[in-house]
């Protein structure tokens, strides 16, 4: 940076600076002087974006697994079963497994807690030794999280120089084109802008988890209801029998006896809460995860990098989201901006070409303009292009051969510009700043005397530059917004014209930027050239003089036209956030860039589309409030300036402000800061508790939104691993994200409910059967076996063809909802398995209830029972896991029948050990023979499995053929060989679930009360009668601002509620 | 198009062209990659999750063959089970309440401890028994028991099997578990066999004697049948073994013999021990107590083919306590089938189910044909109809 004129050095220098830091409370920074008076000790720059540290690794691991209920659940088990005498069961039969299950999570956790381990901060060259004599101050504000912002002044040898964030490099930024900065530490570790930004990684858990945990207790209450029973059941017997029995002993009644036998109870029926589950559910997402890095349409072969799967604990968290909040730059767009046409003197080079559907494509106007150019016949286009190639703040960089290497541009916008009057014949050849720049013209070198540079701001909206032109002349040239350089121009000559060119650009996205230029009389700029070089050297209000010199200079401007920059998207952008439209996601954009460009991108990659109304948030809250309750007709969209949403962060707005947000199609918010970004999130998160919300992102400032979202997906783009390295996802390219949520996400939600409820409905058939045979004899028993038929079905079972998936996002609306896991769906499988075990036991029990089961007369006994039941349930549960199967892989025969003739082989080693080892099976001793060898076992194999799955196949083959699922619907149709697309509704009918899906939110979410409140508060009378209006058209009417007249309401209401039926 | 003209407007010294990425629907593989990708995944079908899969489509059209299919396999299976078991004839005879010559119950008798322990002599009660059938075939006796929890969790597990094996020497404490028949309380020693499944053996005795009615009214033929084979092989090959030496060691405080007296080779040769060892599921249940020796000399050819019908008398040394639980006391006599003893039940589902799944097929050969004629008036309708259900 330049420092300012030396001749204010002495005279403010006099004024010491630590006397200003006692003042202000200001971060003083000594350079070179580790004994300086008054220094602190700052912060190391050491940080940890880790999850744990070697020390909070064990407390915080056991915190985050006890959290789960059912580990909870299995550690209290474990400590019951080391009571002697009382437990039926061994002493370790839970404690293992469960130390297992915790090493193996443990190890899982510092896994990827290493992969997200940041890299190392300083870095490790050396520094030339002549700073090490350099002596100065730095005095400078306290850190804070405002990356917007930064104010300092520093003194070198007694002269002060202002330090602003033009000269603040955040921490992450990555240098570029420059192999070394020379810089002096202010902030570090964790009082960094970004590390004040950032959170504690934060422990996340996908919604199916959160629910399953609900569920849990459902279980609890089961199990609750079995001991109670079970034994009360004890209590009566004990008492009624018992005391006769007299081949059993001790059966006194008593307190110790009570609870001894409440225990046990306890102990046995705590089967029915699958342990394997939380070991089956980890390992299957270890594979999810790896499937989801080995796929290959996620991978992009450019930059070599494929998808990664960062934790594994959401996998099926992806099949449901809601929300997509997105960054811009990097994301959606390549940040990389290309030349594409002008308006120049009402003629328009390049045209916006209707493509057929909605949008439209733009056709380069950059050969016709080069082609003009060359003739060098029009005046307006050369100043047109003369300004191009002046007023910015490019520098040509140059090799030792005086080659070009490039242009060097701190705005890809302003780089593009110079290139494109490069390829016209315009090109930028040297530049000195703030004193002159050539320009060769068709190898005549011209010169222009650099006078004044007003910068752009975003305030000003434009950047002005007064030069002395080769012939002598003053002018003045400016570009900007057209909204600014409207108003200054001398006559409305051309408006009309650039207008309607512009809104041509506009609606193929591109970005436009007005030209126009101003002649000065050289008395005029005498006059101010003084102005201007007093506000430049105004320390303190150099910024806001600089602004009111350039007021006066932009007057009077003539315009000649404005350029379209495309500001190109990364590939398959629109066509990605069309489907994720149509799976039923709203998109959210959040981006730091100002609020044109935004929009421009909203519509060029088809967010905003022309039939939507977009409403500009930029003044007060109750404005825009009104304004979009009262929109009418046209499905509204709302963009909002960082300014506007820093209102929301009054509880009292928000609810109102989110409630409008959510009716709204689609939300941009620009000129966000890092920590709004996660606020937008929040805010969503918490006005819809059940809603999923996924944020993408690429940049060090989005890793606060990253962190609060329920999924966060990096990009490993060019600004740096940071988001990557917060994310729970990274991914190399937007459209990604498509196969990512569509197939993966489907998929892996179906997986991970079907497997939660299989675990439990499995556990419950197996072992209600011991309730059924201590409800019969009032006696108990125990049987001990657990198979892991699941598995396969949580790894590769595919609930839809990835064609398919891809091709019909609106498959993903299934697994979106609860629809498929919820408390309903829970308990009707619990009530299944209940009905399964009672059919097995049933069975097996008037089968064999003489016991003489052996056509040589022998009896059979107590075990053969039980293992006869066990048989059963394992190979009934085996085809049932079948049956839930969608596609049956080499993988699924593997674990049924593999899982089923585990069983089988299990039983007969089992039946071998003994007496030569294993103590604990001398009961089952001669089983294999006795079960094989018995055709009881093969005529209840025959049997019971049938019967039991009889109203299972019954019911799925009723739905499948009456009541049909989209999905289900579609994967007929593939297999009939038909086109699935006959089933899914085009136009109209995509239009109004569109409409109802809105409805439904806002007429279930709070927005009826929102509008109310909004009538009662609404400074505007008109809109406050607007809505009380709607309001008589009923509840759905007033929520409905998509609803064009009670009449349609009405039709969408029927809809709704045709729907919860 | 677009891109066309964009290409040549970076030809002629625009900015680097940005990478330029194959479209997203066309797919990656044309594109040149000029180094080998490092970090490309495996292009298997296992890591690109298509695996070749079957994926059944269970419709009403394909569910109600499958169902008739079982139908017709169950019905005929069930009505072969139900056949074989009806050919089995048994008949029971409930002694719980027989009395002595001189008229005494022996329900009341067995109930004091001395008479079960046999310090008397047990309560004889002779009992007469009609037979209305020949037994043919094979014929089995069991003592059958009501009432009686043989599955209690502490009963269960009141034994210690390396006593049993005899792999534990007499000197050797036996488990906890057997407790509290584990030491005699008055000489201290062991129990040999420990707990309360063995203390509580079965210990009533039966005779059987035939009236022929040729042979005239006083001669009783003494039905011929042994203990050998009664308990399962697997038991005594591998539970319950030779135990060398019972001195130092008490028998159950309930046994009137010592183990040695039962059996020579006690355990493995004392097969009413090793039977009743075997616990019963429920809380009735029958021991397979004798079996019918039909070719004995001693009985000529009498019972050659079975037993045949007419009058028997059972003598029963009648000792085991019932009373205190309120339990009965059967003996019963039975052939075999193929199929096992004689039980219905299992004929009788199997018939059910087939008949259940054949009118379960005939239901969804209707859905089947409504749904289609549905399908087809739909796809008449207009296309532009909006259903809800997919919603």
């Amino acid at each position: 940076y330049t420092p300012l004129q030396n001749q204010l050095g002495p005279q403010l220098s006099q004024e010491h600076p630590s006397q200003q830091s006692a003042a202000y409370k200001e971060r003083v920074i000594h350079l070179n002087r580790a004994d300086a008076e008054g220094r602190v000790q700052f912060r190391s720059n050491s940080i940890s974006t880790t999850k744990y540290t070697v020390v909070t690794f064990w407390p915080k691991f056991l915190f985050e697994q006890f959290r789960k209920a059912p580990n909870a659940f299995f550690f209290l088990i474990a400590l019951l079963q080391q009571i002697p005498g009382i437990s039926p069961t061994g002493r370790f039969t839970t404690a293992v497994p469960l130390s297992i299950i915790m090493l193996l999570t443990a190890i899982k956790e510092v896994v990827e807690d290493w992969v997200r381990q940041s890299l190392p901060a300083t870095s490790e060259h050396k520094q030339p030794s002549q700073l090490h004599s350099l002596q100065g101050q730095l005095v400078c504000e306290p850190p804070d999280d405002d990356t917007t912002k930064f104010k300092g002044s520093l003194y070198l040898d007694q002269v002060r120089y202002p330090v602003s964030l033009n000269q603040l490099l955040m921490r992450g930024t990555c240098l570029r084109k420059t192999s070394y900065v020379i810089g002096l530490v202010v902030y570090t570790g964790a009082d960094t802008k970004v590390m004040k930004n950032s959170k504690p990684v934060p422990l996340k858990r996908s919604r199916v988890e959160r629910e399953s945990n609900r569920y849990f207790l459902l279980l609890l209450l089961i199990l609750a209801f079995f001991t109670l029973f079970t034994t009360v059941a004890n209590m009566v017997w004990t008492s009624r029998i018992g005391p006769f029995a007299w081949y059993i002993t001790n059966n006194e009644i008593s307190v110790g006896h009570f609870g001894a036998v409440l225990i046990t109870c306890f102990i046995m029926f705590h089967t029915i809460v699958p342990i394997s589950l939380q070991v089956t559910l980890e390992f299957m997402r270890i594979f999810q995860a790896y499937f989801i890095q080995c796929d290959l349409d996620m991978y992009d072969p450019i930059a070599d990098i494929a998808a990664e799967a960062r934790t594994s604990s959401l996998n099926e968290e992806l099949g449901q989201v809601n929300f997509i909040f997105s960054d811009k730059t990097g994301t959606l767009t390549q940040n990389s901006m290309v030349f594409q046409g002008a308006t120049v003197a009402g003629r328009m080079y390049g045209d916006a070409v209707s493509n057929g559907a909605e949008a439209y494509e733009f056709v380069s106007g950059v050969n016709s303009m080069r082609s003009e150019a060359a003739q060098g016949q029009n005046k307006d286009l050369d100043d047109f292009l003369s300004i191009l190639t002046v007023c910015h703040t490019v520098i040509p960089e140059r090799d030792s051969h005086d080659n070009l290497l490039e242009y060097s541009a701190s705005s890809p916008d302003e780089s593009a510009l110079v290139y494109a009057a490069k390829d016209m014949g315009y090109e930028l050849f040297e530049r000195s700043l703030d004193t002159f720049v050539i320009v060769k013209v068709n190898g005549e070198m011209r010169r222009f005397e650099v006078l004044a540079t007003f910068e752009f701001t975003s305030d000003r909206k434009r950047m002005s530059m007064v030069v002395r032109c080769p012939n002598g002349a003053i002018r003045v040239f400016c570009k900007g917004a057209d909204s600014v350089i409207f108003s200054r121009l001398q006559s409305p000559h051309l408006v009309s014209e650039t207008t309607n060119h512009m809104s041509k650009f506009a609606m193929a996205g591109l970005r436009t930027l007005c030209i126009a230029v101003g002649d000065m009389p050289q008395s005029e700029w005498s006059r101010l050239h003084t102005e201007y070089e007093n506000a430049r050297n105004d320390i303190e209000r150099r910024e806001a003089k600089l602004a009111l010199v350039a007021e006066k200079l932009e007057k009077n401007l003539r315009l000649l036209g404005a350029t379209a920059i495309e500001d190109r998207l990364q590939v398959g952008v629109p066509a990605t956030i069309n489907d994720l439209l149509l799976a039923g996601i709203r998109i959210w954009v959040l981006t730091g860039d100002k609020l044109e460009t935004a929009v421009n991108i909203g519509y060029s990659c088809r967010l905003l589309q022309p039939e939507m109304e977009v409403r500009s948030a930029v003044a007060e809250l109750s404005h825009w409030l009104c304004g979009i309750a009262s929109v009418k007709g046209k499905e509204p969209a709302l963009v909002i300036e960082g300014e506007s949403l820093s209102w929301a962060s009054h509880q009292s707005v928000r609810n109102e402000f989110i409630d409008v947000c959510l009716q709204c199609r689609t939300v941009i918010c620009c000129r966000v800061s890092p920590k709004q970004k996660s606020d937008v999130v929040r805010y969503v998160r918490e006005a819809m508790p059940s809603a999923v919300t996924l944020a993408i992102g690429d940049g060090a400032n989005d890793v606060p939104m990253i962190q609060e979202s329920h999924v966060g997906v990096g990009l490993k783009g060019k600004e740096g691993l940071q988001a990557a390295a917060a994310s729970d996802y990274s991914l190399s390219q937007f459209r990604f994200l498509k196969k990512l949520l569509l197939v993966h996400g489907a998929w892996n939600y179906h997986r991970v409910t079907i497997v939660i409820l299989f675990s439990f409905y499995k556990n419950i058939t197996i072992y209600v059967t011991a309730f059924w045979f201590a409800l019969w004899t009032q006696a108990l028993y125990n049987v001990f076996f657990t198979g892991a038929t699941p598995f396969a079905l949580g790894v590769w079972d595919r609930s839809c063809s990835v064609e398919n998936c891809m091709r019909y996002p609106q498959l993903y609306r299934e697994s979106q909802g609860s629809d498929r896991y919820n408390f309903k769906v829970f308990a009707l499988w619990m009530l299944n398995g209940v009905y399964h075990s009672a059919i097995i036991f049933l069975c097996v029990l008037l089968a064999v209830s003489t016991g003489a089961v052996f056509s040589d007369g022998k009896t059979a006994g107590l075990y053969y029972l039980g293992s006869l039941v066990y048989a059963i349930a394992v190979i009934t549960v085996g085809l049932k896991a079948g049956l839930e199967h969608t596609a049956w892989t080499g993988m699924s025969h593997l674990a049924i029948w593999g899982g089923i003739g585990n069983y089988l082989v299990f039983l007969v080693i089992s039946s071998n050990f003994f007496p030569h080892a294993g103590g604990n099976f001398s009961e089952v001793v001669g089983y294999d023979r006795a079960l094989f060898g018995s055709g009881m076992f093969w005529y209840l194999l025959m049997l019971v499995p049938a019967l039991a799955l009889t109203r299972d196949v019954a019911w799925k083959a009723y739905k499948k053929t009456c009541r049909k699922t989209l999905r289900e619907e579609v994967f007929e149709m593939e297999k009939l060989r038909k086109d699935p697309s006959t089933v899914l509704f085009q136009g109209t009918y995509r239009k109004v679930t569109e409409k109802a899906r809105l409805l439904r939110n806002a007429v279930g979410g709070r927005s009826a009360d929102a509008s109310a409140n909004l009538g009662d508060s609404g400074p505007a009378v008109e809109a406050s009668r607007g809505v009380n209006l709607d309001e008589e058209a009923g509840p759905a009417a007033s929520a409905a601002s998509a609803a064009s007249s009670a009449a349609e309401a009405g039709t969408v209401g029927r809809l709704r509620l045709t729907v919860s039926h | 198009k677009r891109t066309q003209h964009e290409m040549q407007a970076h030809s002629s010294g625009g900015p680097p062209p940005p990478p330029q990425y194959p479209d997203a629907d066309a797919g990656a593989d044309n594109e040149e990659k000029p180094p080998p990708p490092l970090r490309k995944p495996s292009d298997s079908k296992f890591h690109q999750q298509k695996l070749p899969a079957w994926q059944p489509l269970l419709t009403a059209r394909s569910v109600f063959p499958l169902f008739f299919l079982v139908g017709a396999a169950f019905v005929p299976i069930g009505a072969v089970l139900f056949t074989a078991s009806q050919s089995v004839k048994e008949a029971e005879f409930n002694y719980t309440n027989c009395r002595d010559a001189s008229g005494i119950s022996c329900l009341e008798q067995a109930n004091k401890p001395d008479y079960y322990r046999w310090l008397r002599p047990p309560c004889v009660c002779n009992m007469s028994i009609h037979l209305p059938d020949n037994l043919t075939g094979q014929v089995f006796a069991y003592y059958a028991l009501t009432n009686f929890y043989q599955n209690h969790r502490r009963y269960v597990k009141s034994r210690d099997d390396s006593q049993l094996l005899g792999w534990k020497p007499g000197s050797e404490e036996p488990l906890q578990d057997c407790s509290p028949y584990r030491q005699d309380p008055g000489s201290g020693s062991w129990i040999l066999p420990c707990g309360a499944i063995a203390n509580s053996l079965f210990n009533d005795t039966f005779q059987l004697f035939y009236h022929s009615p040729t042979a005239g009214a006083d001669l009783a033929v003494e039905v011929p049948w042994t203990s050998r084979g009664i308990s399962w092989a697997s038991d005594r090959e591998r539970k319950f073994g030779r135990v060398k030496n019972f001195t130092g060691t008490s028998k159950p405080p309930n046994w009137r013999l010592s183990p040695e007296q039962r059996s020579a080779d006690s355990f493995q040769g004392d097969e009413e021990l090793i039977v009743w060892m075997r616990t019963a599921a429920l809380p009735s249940f029958r021991k397979l107590h004798r079996i019918v020796l039909h070719n004995a000399s001693s009985a000529a050819d009498w019972f050659k083919d079975g037993l045949p019908s007419g009058n028997y008398t059972l003598l029963v040394n009648y000792a085991y306590p019932v009373n205190a639980f309120s339990g009965t006391k059967s003996f019963v006599l039975t052939t075999s089938s193929w199929s096992g003893g004689r039980n219905p039940a299992l004929g009788i589902i199997y018939m059910v189910v087939g008949c259940l799944h054949i009118v379960l097929g005939a239901l969804f050969v209707v859905i089947h044909i409504q749904a289609s004629k549905n399908l087809r008036s739909s796809n008449n309708e207009d296309q532009q109809t909006i259903r809800p259900v997919f919603l």
